[in-house]
Order: structure tokens, then sequence, then C-alpha cells
């Protein structure tokens, strides 16, 4: 790469595709703030309510997103340059055991008597959750289509912007998680 | 297509929002009332504002008429940026005609809720439920709707397209917005309550931005097309 082309901004995957990254993470701010708030009124009853979780599990999802976020940077590397990108598959694996691991959780606090109407706490636990969870869904797709895309010989600049697009996502999908994680399982 | 009418039908849009927040106004629903309120408290509303909330309700069904002429518009123009998006055209079309449907159904059971404010209370908190909760828990059909006009607006291959490519993500992003209206189902108080911050206030807010950037879009758009006459205007019959 010349100096002249380090030097020109480049946005990763088509720049009206930010304006969804960015909304939406306005939207997971407000959700932050909600719980912050939460936690501000009522600090006892939010400790005692933060007892039912599993922050084992917690971590262990943590961990795996963030496996899944190096190895699509890794992946989308190789498909710049035009190397198999073998990690991606791996990627997409560390996404389903997020959300086995996520439906474990849900199961194991529901068994223990918690659910979406016992406080507030549990109603913003399910639902920025489970919002995250959708969104995770929608990742799984991000990354089936830069699967599919490392299967091609050689990616053309549209599906170098599309793969890139997919890529963006998906780290969103980590980001937010990284500051879900804490918030419901670490603040004290 | 003529383009007066695409920019007629397209400009009702604008109308709508104006019909729609006057409505809201008239019928002192800023801020919405309450699920958490008393039968009595809602009893006693709806006999404090009895002829503002009938008047605004007359309103907000004329609002519910001029959002058609808006979707035919857009279904028109997606027709335009590719005849073969013919399905995406009618899809919209259908979740818009839904929309029409879901502002009409609880404005008539408003209305039904305001006509005898001085019956038992409960009643009247009942009506007033069933009403609230069919005007805003309706998320799905504007969901479709701005999920398949963002999938038309990529699908666009013009260099540059009728309507810009962000705008698709705008729409995606919208139909997220759209979503936690669902979830009144389950509260009271809070958020996701009908009167919630994200079940009314950004789910409300979205809709109307969604309605003036889409209009404003599509007023662009159509004044960029070619008004092409029908063969039977440009040669009269001999």
């Amino acid at each position: 790469m010349t100096a002249t082309a380090a030097r020109t901004k480049h946005i990763p995957g088509e720049s009206g595709l930010w304006v969804f990254l960015f909304g939406d993470m306005i939207m997971f701010s407000v959700f932050f703030g909600f719980v912050a708030v939460l936690h501000g009124r009522h600090p006892a009853m939010f400790r005692a309510s933060q007892q039912a979780l599993h922050p084992g599990l917690g971590l262990l999802n943590t961990l795996l997103l963030l496996t899944a976020s190096a190895l699509v940077v890794r992946g989308l590397r190789h498909l710049r340059t035009g190397r198999p990108a073998r990690t991606l598959p791996w990627a997409l694996l560390c996404a389903l055991g997020f959300a086995a691991i996520k439906g474990s959780e849900y199961a194991l606090v529901i068994r223990a008597g918690h659910t979406p109407s016992s406080n507030d706490f549990f109603m913003y636990y399910f639902v920025f959750t489970g919002i995250h969870l959708a969104h995770l869904t929608i990742g799984l797709g991000a990354l089936t289509v830069l699967v599919v895309l490392s299967r091609r010989p050689s990616l053309g600049p549209g599906k170098l912007l599309l793969a890139e697009g997919a890529a963006a996502y998906w780290h969103m999908v980590d980001l937010l998680w990284l500051l879900l994680f804490p918030l419901f399982y670490l603040v004290a | 297509m003529s383009r007066r009418i695409l920019v007629a039908s397209a400009s009702c849009g604008y109308l709508f929002v104006a019909l729609f927040f006057a409505a809201l106004v008239t019928c002192h629903w800023i801020p919405p009332m309450a699920p958490s309120w008393s039968a009595e408290r809602v009893a006693a509303f709806y006999t404090e504002h009895a002829t503002s909330i009938r008047a605004g309700l007359v309103l907000m069904l004329a609002g519910a008429v001029v959002t058609a002429p808006f979707v035919a518009a857009l279904s028109s123009l997606i027709r335009r940026i590719d005849p073969r998006l013919a399905p995406l055209a009618a899809t919209q079309l259908v979740c818009g005609a839904a929309n029409v449907a879901a502002i009409f159904v609880p404005v008539l059971l408003f209305t039904a809720t305001a006509y005898r404010p001085d019956r038992s209370p409960d009643i009247t908190m009942a009506l007033n439920d069933l009403a609230w909760i069919t005007l805003v828990m309706n998320a799905f059909p504007a969901i479709g709707q701005a999920v398949v006009v963002g999938v038309a607006i990529l699908a666009d291959k013009r260099p540059t397209p009728l309507l810009p490519r962000w705008s698709a993500y705008l729409n995606f992003w919208m139909a997220f917005l759209f979503a936690p209206s669902v979830l009144l189902t389950f509260f009271k108080t809070g958020p996701f309550a009908w009167n919630g911050i994200l079940s009314f206030w950004v789910a409300a807010g979205a809709f109307g931005a969604w309605f003036l950037v889409m209009t404003y879009l599509l007023v662009r758009a159509a004044n960029r097309m070619d008004d092409d006459r029908a063969a039977a205007v440009l040669e009269p019959a001999a």
C-alpha cells in the first residue's frame, strides 16, 4: 500500500450501513441508561437479583464473542489478500455456542423462579439481553455470508464491501455484549 | 406514470404526520394515558375531555386514510426502481394497508370508549385498554414495510439510486425501533408499557420520522423521474 493510500480514510463496509450501526448503538445506550438508573435507585434489589445470574456462563460467552471477533478480523484480512479464510466457520461456531449458553442460562434463571415480571432487574435483563440475542441471530446470518464469500476463489470490490459490512455488524454485536456483560453481571 | 400524481400522493405523508400529531394533542394524549391508572381515573379523564377526545379521533381517522396514497406512491417507486421487485412492492402495499387498519380500528374503539364516559368505570377501563393496546401494539406491519423498503432500495443498481442507499439502512434501524412496542403486553409500568419511553415515545417518534424522511426522499425521487405520458395521450386516435 502506498503512503497516499494509507492516509486516505477507509470506512469499512458501505458508508450507509453506519447509519444503522450508530443508530443501533444509540438505542442500546438508552438501554444501558435504564439499567444504570435502576442500579442507582435500588442498589440492594439490584445486587440481590444479580445473585441469580451465572457470571461464569457470562464470562464464557464474553470469551466466545471475543474469539469470534478475532477470527473474523483474521478471516477478513485473508479475504482482502485473496488467501483462504479458514477461520470464519470457527467464528460461526463460537456464535452458535454463545446462543446455546445464553439459552441455557435463561432456562437456569427461569427454573430458579425469576421471570421478566419478577422485578425491574429481571425485566431489563431478559428484554435487553434478549434484544441482543436477536441481534446475534442476525449476526449468524452475517457470519454465514462471510463463510460463503470465503469459499469463492477471489472477491470483487462489491463483494469485499459486503464482507466488510458483515464483519462490522458482527463487531457491533460483540461490542454491545462487552457493555451488557459488566452492567448486569459485574456492577456491584 | 404521471409525475404530478406521484408527487401529490407522496406528499400525503406530510399530511398524515400533521393530522396524527394534531390528533394526539387534541386528545390530550401527549403524554399518553398510563396503563397503571385506576378505573376511576380513566373514567374521569374521558368525562373531563370527552369532546376534545371525540374531535381528535376524527382527525386521526382522516390521518389513517391519507397514508393510503403515500403507501401507493412508495410501491409505485419500488416498481420503478426495478419492475422485477414487484413482490416487494406488493408486500409494502399490503403492510401499508394493514397500517391503515391499525390506525382505523383503535380510533373507532377509542370513539366507543369516549361515547358514554358516564358508564361503569370498569367497562370504560376495559375499552380503554383494548383501544390503547390495539393502537400501540401494531409494530409488525410497519416492521414489514420498513424491511421491504430497505431491501428494495439496496436492489437499485443505478449509479445514483432513486432512493439513497443510506435510507435503506435507516429503514432497517426504524424496523428495530418499532419492535419494542410488542412488549407492552407484558408490562403496566416502565419503558415497555404502552405509555413507556420505548413502546410509545421512541416507536411513535420513529414512525413519524420514518414518514417525514420517506416522504421527502419520495418527492425528491419523483422529481428526478420522467413524466412518461401514456401513448393514448401522445397520439390521439384518428
